[in-house]
């Protein structure tokens, strides 16, 4: 499986991956975009099978994104990782197609938790 | 600062965020220090700040973050896995602590909010504050001081929104 991470903060895809590893979903192929619109250029040349997106990130969000896909017929399986997860921002990313959102800090047992019911579906 | 019960009614809430974030983010134990700890930041700081816009009424929270360039280089070598990071990395890293705890402060506030983008800069030791005071909460994590800072008024012509859109322009 090939998981596409998005955050525009270098830092925060290292722990992202250094926490898939964790969880136990290190040997998926890992692809990262550093802002939605360089996410949606890696969808079209890289085919991910899951994205993991922030949602606050310069040139195109994460919700930005979400939609642009959704528009375009793709059901890429997409969760939020951010930094934000109020209930409004849950029921926002649901309606726009998302399966969930997890909040910044996270834990390893988080990432198994609500990952690995996707990556093993 | 207007916040839900006011921020200092929301100490407590505001320390376990703290202390959750710097824990998690250095990878240590962390704990927050009271005003009467005579322990300081020394020498050059690396500053990031969020700016958290209230949709109802356009008004502003800022929360900044305040470290040592060397505690800062620290957090940015366990964040990255390097041994040692490039200032971009560690202005990254700081930006980093900023955004999260501004979002977890946005469950403090009533209503829907809206996060700027982090802006982190490297500020001289004893540099001038120029937006003055705010709430204060200090914490500790490597043996060295962290400062979390929140106040009502400030610029917001360096922040940068998400999407890329500037201040000026919203």
């Amino acid at each position: 499986m090939k998981i596409l991470i998005a955050d525009d903060s270098k830092a925060m895809r290292m722990i992202v991956m250094r926490t898939l590893r964790q969880a136990g979903l290190g040997s998926n192929t890992l692809v990262e975009a550093e802002n939605g619109q360089k996410a949606l250029e890696l969808v079209d040349s890289d085919r991910p099978d899951l994205i993991l997106s922030d949602w606050n990130m310069p040139e195109m969000t994460g919700i930005e994104l979400l939609r642009a896909l959704r528009r375009r017929g793709d059901g890429i399986p997409f969760l939020f990782v951010t930094s934000e997860g109020s209930p409004e921002m849950r029921e926002i990313a649901e309606q726009a197609g998302a399966l969930g959102l997890i909040t910044k800090p996270f834990t390893p047992e988080v990432f198994e938790d609500v990952l690995t019911p996707v990556v093993t579906a | 600062v207007r916040t839900r019960g006011g921020f200092v009614a929301e100490s407590e809430a505001l320390d376990e965020l703290f202390v959750e974030v710097l824990g998690s983010l250095f990878n240590e134990q962390a704990m927050t220090i009271g005003v009467g700890d005579p322990r300081a930041i020394s020498g050059p700081r690396a500053v990031s700040r969020v700016a958290v816009r209230r949709e109802a009424d356009g008004s502003h929270v800022f929360v900044e973050v305040r470290m040592g360039v060397q505690t800062a280089k620290a957090l940015a070598a366990w964040m990255l896995s390097v041994p040692d990071p490039d200032c971009l990395d560690v202005l990254d890293a700081v930006g980093e602590v900023a955004n999260i705890l501004a979002g977890g402060v946005t469950s403090l506030i009533d209503g829907p909010c809206q996060l700027s983008l982090p802006h982190a800069v490297v500020a001289a030791a004893g540099a001038p504050d120029p937006d003055g005071s705010g709430v204060v909460r200090r914490g500790c994590v490597l043996g060295q001081i962290v400062e979390l800072v929140m106040r009502d008024s400030g610029d917001t012509s360096e922040l940068l929104w998400p999407g890329g859109t500037m201040e000026a322009g919203r």
